[in-house]
């Protein structure tokens, strides 16, 4: 079953005075299933952050829709639209986006509170999600005490805490060096294990090479796709290697 | 050439950042124009001149002190938050391959030009406000308009003199923490995050200490003369308090209610308790500056608006509540050489001799006595001993009363009637009594019920109608009026006090206190409003002195030659003194005016300047905050809070961190008032209801100004967030 749609998609952005038109997206279609692990690949200027912005519902799209679960993202209204990104999106960020007056405890739980859940139920929610992270022993410290890796599981573990259908990473490992990088990917690796389906925007193809399936956008389009298969990670790292080199090299659309 | 760049620089480093600067700039021009003026209204002599204005140039100079303590302040506040803002640009010009000296080059441009705009502003506004404000105070004080514009170069000098010096200090203040920051630093300094704020407890606890200890003597001041000591040890102890607990009690406030988790854990409460937590920190100083620069303005206002408004009534008052127009004091003093020596002795001249040289003097200026009746009395602060009363002596006058001292006014029955027009009757040894203010317990509270004055033992037999005195010296304890049987038993309650202090001092003349009861009359006169136009000069007063002196010398000469010693030189073996005192209702008035006019002006005039310091210090915050808040604001959207609910949050610490010191400073005067309703007491401001009045005006109508600044500096601060 599908858990998101993406039909079409369009975006022009015009300019404050109307005068130019900058076409950001411009027949964007694919889908993807539940429990899916997606990786959208394109060089600056693609179209990426447009796309993941719209698919975040913090931006509308020119034309075209975008279903959640069968459910039509520009048929929400204003008023609803930040209690279900809550409830149903969950964000990692390539600069953390961590509030620094919050500890890493209360970093997570924003959400959760944020949703009106009970005291009683955080502790309970946390600590499994912590351990998993292995943040568990950095929970009373404050983002500026620990590493930037850390403060990228702090973030996950923020995405995680609400039971989201759908994590949404923008760059993730953009900030972060290779151990750390490593570390997170495996993270994702994991949570997507255990069934999390995850969209991942990036140019690291690296961290493209770990996910089920690679979208690659071109010129606001989906110019290629490659699936993992029964591909390791070094295989699908060479195929994407070679795919994202054709694309510079300027193949035509297969 | 070079210089040129470097001007160019810093005029253009100015310009883009009028958003710190312009607010700076306004606050030298307000400092240095309200300095200049108070200096020369303290200085001009055509004030000194103006009816009862002696006293303006020496409140002036107060007003002028406490102007400079707060110029100071501010424009280190100003300076120090200013170079917070651009450390980041000092940073990137040292990293862009300017050197530190170069940097202070600009650094020391920019100063100069923001000094020298505000100082050439602020002494053209000085000027410009200087004729107004002489409008405003010859209107306040019911005196013709002084005209003409005046300008008073060594005030201009000094003004320009004390800011430059002040300005030229807080450069070197910046310079000298630009030379210890190294570029990276310079770079990184709006960057770093912010350390959680830790639980001072030991401020904590001087925080608690203090201002409980300001609250409780502010509260417990139970005699009116401990009032002004006590009121300033409260005011010292209340602003060290307000100080530390806005730095360490709001944090640890704050963190307990972050501790507790069904509290903090809920979508209203998490982000205020925390965020304020940060605000709290950053913001402590400034927030407890506002309370105390609030309360200060609420207090100035209230008591000089009711000093002001109430002149006319306190006038009434005084003058027994309307019934009399003059008072009048007479005594003789004839000093004679007899072989033990020099020796003094007192007398009066009798009442019809009085009565008559003040109608003849009334009547030369217009007018007729109407009535003219006496209020013999002896009036002093006295001490009860096992029921034995004796004058308590007053070595200063800020000196404090110990506990049953009280003041008695005391006065014969027959005078006591022939002015409240009763028949109260006392049997020998009886005494009448009232209160004198409304709040003083039974006279039996410190007076025995037996007791004894001067040798004249007596018993508190009745509460009479009060009579509205007031007493000569305003010594503000416990006040009552005691009604004796009759002249005889004062004169001897005063011949025994007499002996009582001879003996004590050996006939130490220095000490010789009565010889006298006070000889008082209180005249009313057919038209006072004529006398109050035509004697503007007092020259009614000398000219009953003339008669007086006069009256005297000739009863003394007896037509009897002086003696002459054998150079023929005149032997004098003795003299006369003849004293009086004339107090009348409209030469009162002039003096009130000058006085309380003076106090209001200075009290309008300090608190626009702490108002002004109120808004900078609002308005930089605002700033500050918004800069801080922008990335905060931006994280909890994308974290899936809408627009709507983010702005809320923010508003709601906004409101709460913006209401704590107007809350805190209404506290403070809630507590303030019994001490400062007892002060007032002190400067015969007698009506409570008025005072009350005045108070919760102030309080709103400062409450009002503070949302507009409120308001104001709000939009620069939506305007950085969105």
């Amino acid at each position: 079953m599908a858990i998101l749609e993406v039909s079409n998609l369009k975006k022009i952005y015009t300019t404050r005075f109307g005068g130019n038109k900058v076409q950001a997206l411009s027949n964007v279609t694919f889908s993807v299933e539940k429990g899916e692990y997606v990786a959208i690949m394109g060089e600056s200027g693609s179209g990426k952050t447009t796309l993941l912005n719209i698919l975040a519902a913090l931006d509308r799209p020119t034309a075209g829709k975008v279903m959640l679960e069968g459910k039509e993202l520009s048929g929400i209204k204003e008023a609803e639209m930040a209690t279900f990104r809550r409830e149903n999106l969950g964000f990692v960020f390539q600069e953390f986006n961590l509030l620094d007056t919050f500890s890493i405890r209360d970093n997570i739980l924003l959400p959760l509170v944020l949703n009106g859940a009970k005291p009683a139920e955080l502790e309970s929610k946390l600590l499994p999600i912590a351990e998993e992270l292995g943040i568990k022993d950095l929970l009373a410290k404050y983002p500026y005490e620990v590493s930037g890796g850390q403060k990228q599981r702090t973030a996950v573990a923020r995405a995680l805490i609400t039971d989201p259908k759908l994590i949404l990473a923008d760059e993730p490992t953009g900030a972060l060096d290779s151990k750390s990088t490593d570390d997170l990917l495996r993270v994702f690796r994991e949570i997507n294990a255990k069934g999390q389906t995850i969209l991942m925007v990036t140019h690291s193809t690296k961290a493209a090479s770990h996910a089920s399936r690679v979208l690659f956008i071109r010129d606001g389009e989906v110019f290629h796709q490659i699936y993992r298969g029964d591909c390791t990670n070094e295989q699908l790292y060479q195929k994407i290697s070679d795919t994202l080199t054709l694309l510079t090299t300027g193949g035509e659309q297969r | 050439m070079k210089l040129g760049l470097f001007l160019r620089l810093a005029w253009s480093n100015i310009k883009k950042n009028h958003q710190l600067y312009v607010p700076h700039i306004f606050a030298g021009t307000g400092l240095t124009g309200v300095f200049y003026v108070m200096l020369t209204l303290a200085n001009d002599e055509r004030i000194e001149k103006i009816k009862g204005g002696y006293a303006i140039p020496s409140i002036m100079a107060i007003g002028c002190t406490v102007v400079a303590i707060l110029s100071v302040i501010l424009v280190f506040f100003t300076n120090s938050f200013l170079m917070k803002q651009r450390t980041r640009e000092y940073g990137m010009y040292n990293v862009l391959g300017m050197e530190k000296r170069h940097v202070g080059r600009i650094m020391f441009l920019e100063n100069l030009i923001s000094t020298v705009i505000s100082l050439v502003s602020g002494v053209l506004f000085g000027i410009l406000i200087y004729k107004l404000c002489c409008l405003f105070i010859c209107k306040m004080l019911h005196v013709d308009t002084i005209l003409g514009f005046y300008v008073d170069p060594e005030c201009i000098v000094k003004t320009v003199g004390a800011f430059a010096v002040m300005y030229f200090a807080a450069f070197l203040w910046n310079r000298f923490r630009l030379a210890r920051l190294r570029p990276v630093e310079l770079l990184a300094s709006a960057g770093t995050g912010e350390k959680e704020p830790k639980i001072k407890w030991i401020l904590l606890l001087i925080g608690l200490l203090t201002l409980g200890a300001g609250y409780y003597i502010a509260l417990t001041t139970k005699s009116p003369l401990k009032a002004i000591p006590d009121f300033f040890k409260a005011v010292i102890l209340v602003v060290i308090g307000t100080y530390a607990l806005f730095l360490a009690g709001s944090i640890a406030l704050l963190k307990l209610l972050r501790k507790n988790k069904g509290f903090y854990y809920r979508r209203k409460n998490m982000i205020a308790v925390s965020d304020l937590l940060y605000r709290m920190k950053q913001n402590a100083i400034g927030l407890a500056s506002i309370a105390i620069l609030a309360t200060g303005v609420i207090v100035m206002m209230s008591t000089t608006v009711c000093l002001y408004t109430g002149t006319e009534e306190t006038i009434k008052k005084y003058f027994l509540d309307g019934d009399t127009d003059i008072f009048l004091r007479t005594f003789c003093r004839h000093s004679e050489e007899t072989e033990d020596g020099w020796v003094t002795n007192s007398f009066q001249l009798p009442e019809e001799t009085i009565r008559e040289l003040t109608e003849k003097t009334v009547k030369e200026f217009g007018s007729e006595v109407v009535s003219f009746k006496p209020m013999r009395n002896l009036s002093d602060v006295f001490h009860f001993e096992n029921g034995k009363g004796s004058i308590y002596e007053i070595r200063s006058s800020f000196a404090t009363l110990p506990e049953g001292t009280v003041q008695l006014i005391i006065i014969p029955l027959e005078d006591y009637n022939g002015l409240t027009g009763q028949s109260v009757t006392l049997a020998d040894g009886e005494a009448g009594w009232f209160a004198l203010s409304a709040d003083s317990p039974a006279i039996t509270k410190t007076v025995p019920e037996n007791f004894s004055i001067g040798g004249q033992s007596m018993r508190i037999a009745k509460e009479v109608k009060a009579l509205s005195i007031t007493p000569g010296e305003a010594y503000t304890t416990d006040t009552y009026g005691l009604i004796v049987p009759s002249l005889e038993t004062l004169e001897a309650m005063v011949d025994g006090l007499d002996r009582e202090l001879d003996e004590k001092y050996q006939g130490d003349s220095r000490y010789y206190l009565y010889g006298s009861v006070y000889y008082t009359y209180c005249v009313r006169v057919a038209d006072a409003a004529k006398l109050a136009e035509v004697d503007t000069e007092q020259e009614m007063a000398s000219t009953f002195g003339m008669y007086f002196r006069d009256r005297v010398d000739e009863l003394m000469d007896n037509g009897d030659e002086p003696e002459t010693d054998e150079n023929g030189d005149e032997n004098v073996r003795s003299y006369t003194d003849a004293h009086y005192f004339w107090e009348s209702t409209w030469g009162m008035r002039y003096e009130l005016f000058a006085m309380y006019g003076s106090l209001f002006f200075l009290g309008i005039l300090l608190s626009m300047v702490f108002l002004f310091a109120t808004a900078l210090i609002i308005y930089y915050k605002q700033i500050s905050e918004g800069y801080d808040d922008r990335g905060r604001f931006q994280i909890l959207q994308k974290v899936g809070m809408t627009q709507k609910e983010t702005k809320g949050t923010i508003r709601r610490q906004i409101v709460i961190v913006f209401f704590l010191p107007l809350v805190t400073a209404v506290i403070h005067m809630v507590v303030a008032y019994p001490v400062i309703r007892k002060l007032l007491m002190l400067l015969m401001m007698p009506n409570d209801k008025l005072f009350l009045l005045c108070t919760a005006l102030t309080v709103v109508a400062f409450a009002f100004i503070y949302m507009v600044i409120y308001r104001l500096t709000a939009r620069t601060y939506y305007r950085i967030v969105r």
